[in-house]
């Protein structure tokens, strides 16, 4: 009971102060829209919620993002396999991938749409883009990382090549594997919101210069809230997940 | 060995000829950006300077935001990483801030300051703040007791 209090006591009082302050700052200004206070904020959160387009904002982000990280992940997973396993290929896209990592994926936007026109398609491009590289270099780091001593100890005993890759190489470079998801997600999410700020006609991230053109600040604040919040939200999934398949790992503790 | 190393800049050789060629005969020209076209636009923005003077704003910039971000997020992430009651008070809040990506902030910056360099450097302080009290408080915490 002491320690839940010491838990959840220290953040309260401190989001408590913070909300003060911000009540505090907002009523001394001249100009209430410049910075809307806590509850005109909340207020318009609820409001948005319960009649107004946050659902269909929300869906329509969730969708871009799903499809772009599915893709995106995806395709890093199966490169970092590939890579793995022929070394060629690990020439050709290594400087590929130097080249292109560095690159925000923000910086393509012009390109996508160039390409895609505003639509959908531009956030699921760049998500995809953004997503790709975490996966791709963390799986490729935990397959190379592989103890050779148990590679030599399953070859020893009997152990097919196929055996060695489904009950050696798998399971040490899963939390590699998912640590690398983790990040991605991150890219993904900060991407998805560019993405769809600039070149999309649907999304949280249109919504909100759709909101700042009405010069409706406080409704900008809520889709901002949702998206810190829903943005901790798939975090939290991840590492649950990690915590389901590879809690036995002592990197796993490191991460928590 | 030898070969291989000559194999992959070959490669990608073949891969500009083949974007060159795309380019010329499949698009209107200036639609599409070739890398002959890339190249000639380098050289003259350089020629001109705007390349330069483009450079040095975004420089001065992000010096700024920087600097202002480690003078918040040094003391905060000692803060946190000294005293445990304040990184646990901050961190739900951190968390949360870290999943709103620096664009998103965009409306309130143009909001307060105008689109001015201002607007930057509150952009870009944002983005470095977090890491930068994340990584004090984590190098704090995981400091040698043997050295103390």
């Amino acid at each position: 009971m002491r320690r839940l209090a010491a838990r959840v006591l220290p953040p309260v009082a401190f989001g408590g102060l913070m909300l003060g302050l911000w009540q505090l700052v907002a009523q001394s200004m001249a100009n209430p829209e410049l910075l809307p206070p806590p509850g005109l904020v909340g207020a318009a959160f609820v409001d948005l919620l319960i009649d107004g387009d946050m659902p269909d904002d929300v869906v329509a982000s969730l969708q871009h993002l799903a499809l772009g990280y599915g893709i995106g992940a995806g395709l890093g997973l199966l490169l970092a396999a590939l890579c793995a396993r022929f070394a060629w290929l690990m020439g050709v896209l290594d400087p590929l991938v130097e080249l292109s990592r560095p690159i925000g994926a923000i910086a393509w936007i012009a390109f996508a749409i160039l390409m895609f026109g505003v639509s959908a398609a531009v956030p699921v491009f760049l998500i995809a883009y953004g997503a790709l590289f975490p996966i791709f270099v963390t799986t490729l780091a935990g397959v190379r990382g592989v103890d050779q001593a148990l590679l030599r100890a399953g070859a020893a005993r009997g152990a097919s090549k196929r055996m060695l890759v489904t009950h050696v190489v798998l399971p040490a470079a899963l939390p590699h594997i998912l640590s690398g998801a983790r990040l991605s997600l991150g890219v993904a999410w900060a991407a998805m919101i560019a993405a769809e700020l600039t070149g999309s006609d649907s999304g949280l991230g249109w919504r909100l210069f759709w909101y700042q053109e009405f010069f409706r600040m406080d409704r900008v604040a809520a889709v901002i809230l949702m998206i810190g919040l829903l943005g901790v939200a798939a975090d939290l999934l991840l590492r649950l997940l990690r915590r389901a398949v590879a809690g036995w790992s002592p990197e796993d503790a490191h991460a928590r | 060995m030898r070969a291989d190393r000559l194999i992959i800049p070959a490669l990608f050789g073949v891969l500009l000829v083949l974007w060159q060629v795309v380019v010329w005969q499949a698009f209107p020209p200036g639609l599409v950006p070739s890398p002959i076209g890339i190249v000639l636009a380098g050289v003259r923005h350089v020629r001109d300077h705007s390349l330069l003077t483009a450079l040095s704003s975004s420089f001065a910039r992000v010096l700024a935001g920087f600097l202002i971000a480690f003078v918040i997020g040094l003391p905060l992430g000692l803060a946190m990483g000294l005293v445990p009651p304040i990184a646990r008070a901050v961190a739900p809040f951190l968390d949360g801030l870290r999943a709103i990506a620096p664009i998103a902030w965009i409306p309130i910056a143009v909001l307060w300051f105008g689109v001015t360099s201002n607007a930057a450097i509150m952009i870009v302080t944002y983005a470095a703040v977090l890491p930068l009290a994340l990584s004090a408080c984590q190098g704090v915490r995981l400091l040698d007791r043997r050295l103390l």
